[in-house]
This record gives structure tokens, sequence and C-alpha cells, in this order.
């Protein structure tokens, strides 16, 4: 980076990216400057899964570049903090919510995995504000949907990161759990960056400051909670109407034989 | 009692390294690779035959390579890792097997090795198996904090920094030696009951990686002394005897809550 340029937290510059013979994003450009909460939605097979794969480092792009907090992504890794969809974890193995959390130290310190009493105390500490004590010794496979949710966010956030990736992190939550995640993210991303992948419009839009939306390769981004409705259309290949304007927004789509899927709605005259 | 004594001995110390081990392979979804190094092991065993080489270095240096040649592929092809173990399993039996017919002599001891024979185990088999026991223990210990992390969520472990390629190549090695060590006690074709039930057992009601090590070791050493005890009135096989043990007490406990 040239002395003087602005700090970014994500940089995509002309990146091409896929799979085999697929290519799912081209060209795709994103300046995310630092700090605060960025949204990320598009329908499915889109390409939000492989900007969080390129972002980090999983999946290396064919073309052009793509910078994680300054540096390449994988350079970044210790500084990032990821919460997967909960999907992905083994919940039958013998670990404790604790466990799970003290888990997100994993990279920072000991090669061995081990954690010093400072980090201990830091994970009851995260435990404690997301509000699982009375569940901190309990198994995974004891927790709701919700419950497990909050947990592997409190495993992101004792890395304290500077940029903090999540996957659909209000799927299996009920609103009073995605509130809590929200509220949570909300004081965490004051000093730091987010970034939160999401199908579901209405729950980014009440609940972060600016939306991106990926879909027909390209990321677009125009820095407000709001999209033009063409860019929505365009990533969702279809006609959108965007109704209900104010809380919740609902994006709908129209229904004449198009192929979008998880929307409900009205056509578009 | 003179060959009963070694057999005790024998039963539990593979039932530590089931108990360690067999955690490990659970945890980690590695049963089945478990069970197929198992049967390519065969290859070093009519290796060790073929050549007059000493039968454990070469039948574990034998199986360590099945073991990395079936990550080596699977990481290529992930997609079709199940179908690459079931074609290195197929081969390294098909090796063995080769080598045995072109090896002079009569190839009696072999069935020991197919089903186990605890009669007249090598002195020096123990005492492997007893050093194995050691360092599986003390590496589990110093290294509980990772493996329950790659266990439990390896893509969250791998992207924050954490070396899982390292510690699934562990695994393997740990793997491959618990295989050979075992094997004299049920037999490779037997083994991966083994391996998975003690295992699956401490999963289950274990505290931590550490409590569900001692949980799947302590059940390995009852099946072991009570498949040992019935095999030795009964006059049966032993390695079948302690699988029947195992196997029985599983279904079982299927009808029995797992711990919360």
């Amino acid at each position: 980076m040239s002395p003087g340029a602005p700090s970014f937290a994500v940089r995509f510059e002309a990146v091409s990216a896929g799979y085999g013979g697929r290519t799912v994003l081209e060209n795709a450009t994103l300046s995310l400057p630092r700090g605060g909460i960025l949204g990320l939605i598009g329908p499915n097979g889109s390409g939000k899964s492989t900007v969080l794969r390129l972002i980090l480092g999983q999946l290396a792009p064919r073309t052009g570049v793509v910078e994680v907090l300054g540096g390449p992504p994988r350079q970044a890794r210790t500084r990032v903090g990821y919460v997967p969809q909960s999907l992905a974890l083994e919940r039958d193995l013998p670990v404790t919510v604790q466990d799970l959390v003290e888990s997100g130290f994993l990279g920072l310190g000991s090669p061995s995995g081990g954690i010093d009493r400072l980090q201990r105390s830091r994970a009851r500490d995260w435990v404690a504000k997301l509000g699982l004590e009375k569940v901190a010794g309990r198994r995974l496979s004891d927790l709701s949907g919700g419950q497990l949710q909050l947990a592997l966010v409190a495993r992101a956030l004792v890395r304290e990161p500077e940029l903090l990736l999540l996957d659909e992190p209000t799927a299996n939550a009920d609103s009073r759990a995605e509130g809590t995640v929200f509220s949570l993210l909300e004081e965490c991303c004051r000093d730091r960056t987010g970034i939160v992948v999401s199908h579901d419009i209405g729950v980014l839009s009440r609940n972060v400051g600016s939306i991106a939306c990926v879909g027909a390769g390209k990321i677009v981004h125009h820095g407000g909670s709001e999209l033009p409705l063409d860019a929505l259309e365009e990533a969702y290949g279809c006609p959108v109407d965007l109704i209900a304007h104010g809380h919740p927004h609902r994006v709908l789509p129209h229904h004449d034989g198009d192929s979008c899927g998880h929307h409900h709605g009205t056509p578009r005259p | 009692m003179s060959l009963f004594l070694p057999s005790l001995i024998a039963v539990l110390l593979a039932a530590v390294a089931a108990g360690v081990v067999g955690v490990l392979a659970v945890s980690n979804r590695m049963v089945s690779l478990g069970g197929g190094l198992a049967h390519a092991a065969y290859g070093g065993v009519g290796l060790a035959f073929l050549t007059g080489w000493l039968p454990l270095p070469t039948t574990l240096a034998f199986t360590v390579g099945a073991a990395f040649l079936v990550a080596w592929l699977s990481e290529r092809v992930p997609d079709r890792a199940e179908t690459l173990l079931g074609v290195v399993w197929a081969m390294g039996m098909a090796f063995g097997v080769i080598c045995v017919d072109l090896a002079p002599g009569y190839a009696g001891d072999l069935q020991a090795i197919l089903f186990g024979s605890l009669l007249a185990i090598p002195r020096i088999d123990l005492w492997a198996l007893a050093i194995a026991d050691l360092l599986m223990i003390v590496l589990a210990w110093k290294y509980r904090r990772g493996l329950m992390g790659v266990a439990l969520d390896p893509e969250f472990a791998e992207v924050s920094g954490f070396p899982v390629r390292w510690f699934r190549r562990g695994l393997l090695v740990a793997l491959s030696v618990s295989v050979v060590l075992l094997m004299r006690v049920t037999g490779l074709v037997l083994l991966v009951a083994l391996l998975s039930i003690p295992g699956a057992l401490g999963v289950r009601w274990g505290r931590g990686l550490g409590g569900a090590m001692a949980v799947a070791g302590g059940f390995a050493a009852v099946f072991g002394v009570l498949g040992l005890s019935m095999s030795w009135w009964l006059d049966l096989s032993t390695g079948a005897c302690i699988i029947a043990v195992a196997g029985t007490t599983y279904l079982l406990a299927t009808l029995v809550p797992a711990r919360r």
C-alpha cells in the first residue's frame, strides 16, 4: 500500500474466483473501510460464501488482489474472528460451552493449543457477557440454537479480532438471541470491523450500517444501508419490489416464472 | 497361568491405546480410516514374511505409508476420499497376499494376524505397546486443547492459523501405531471394533477429551479382561470374545441416555 493511502479492512481489486470450471466472482471490487458493520446479502449460490472464503484465505483468487487488514488474507488470520454456521460443529463431542469459547484462542498462542490463566479468565468474561454462565458447563448438544450461536460469537470475540466475520449468525436464533447478537456486534464494532453474511435482508437492514449485495459475479456496495433496486434485481436475477420501507424492510420478488426462491410477495405490476 | 498373565497384560496395555486413540478416531470421524488401515497393514505383514525383515517395524512403516497415501490422495480428490480408502484398503491386503504367495514356507502364523492371538505374544510386542501407551498419554495430555479444537471445528481452527494439517498427520501416525500394536489382540479383521466401541462410549459419557479417553480406556480394559476370561474358560478365540463383549455392551448402552 502506498504511504498515505486509506487503510481498508477488506479490499478486493478486480477479483475473479470460482471452483473448477465454475466462475462465481468476476472482476469484483470492494473497498471496505475499517470500523462499522457491513451486511452481505445475495441469493443462494451467488457467492457470499466465496467472498468469506477469499477473506479467510481458504480460497485464492484466480486473478486480482484480496487484501485483509492491509495484507494477504493468510497473514491476517490471527487478527480475524470467524463465526461459522453452527451446523459445521461436531455437537456430540464431550465439549462444554466454556471449552468451546476457550477454543477461540487456537492459533494465537501455544502451538499445542494450550491457554494461560489470563485467557481462561477472558473466556469466562465473554461467557458471562453473552449471558451463558448458566450453561457454561453444559455440553453443546444440550444447547438451543440461539445459545449455541451466542457461544460461537463468544468464541470469535475472545480473540479480540480487528475483523469479525459472521456467516448467518442468526439463522437458528430467535428474535431475542438476534437482538443480543447484534447489540453486542454494534458495541464491539465501534473499534473494529464486522461483516455479517445473511440471506435475510430484513435482519441486516434492521441491524447494520451498510449493505453490500453479491450476485451475477459482482459485489455492489454503496456504503449505506440502502441498496438501489436495480442492484438487487441484478443480483437476484429477477424483478424485486421493496415494500414496507421502515422496520422491517422486505424484499419481494416478481413471481411470474422467475427463479428466485425464499421470498414472499406479490408481483410487481 | 504362565500364558494367562502375559495375555492379561497385553489386553490391559491394548486398552490404553484403544482408549486414547479410539476417542480421537471417533471425534475426528476416522474410524473407517482405522478399519481401512488395519486391512492395508496386511501388506506390511506379507512384506515382512517375504523378506524376512522384522515384522513390527516393517508393518508399522507400511501402515504409516498407507495412511499418508490415503491422506495425500484425499486432499487432492476430497469428494472421493471414501473410495480412495477402499482402494488402499484392498490393495494393501492384495499386496500382502501376493507376498505370502511368493514366500517359501508355511504361513500358519498369519492366521493370528487376521483374527488375533494373545498366546505366546512376543515380549518385545508388550514393551512396544507399553512405550506407545506412555507416549500417547503424554502427547494427548500436552496437545489436548488443540486436539479438541481440531475435532470440534477443523475449519475454525484452520482459519484461525492453527496448524491443523500437522495435528492430522500426528493423528494418522497415532492411528497407524495403534492399528499395528492392537492387531495381536483382536486381529486385523476385528480391530475396527476395538478402535470404535470404547471410543464411542468415552465420547458419550466422558467429560472433556481427557475424561472421554479415561472412560474409553476403562471400558476397553473391562472388555479385554472379560473377553480374555471368556476365551480362556470356553476355549474360544480371544479377539472374537473381546469384541462380542464390547459389541453387546455398546448395543445395551444405546438404550441409556448420554451424559448431560
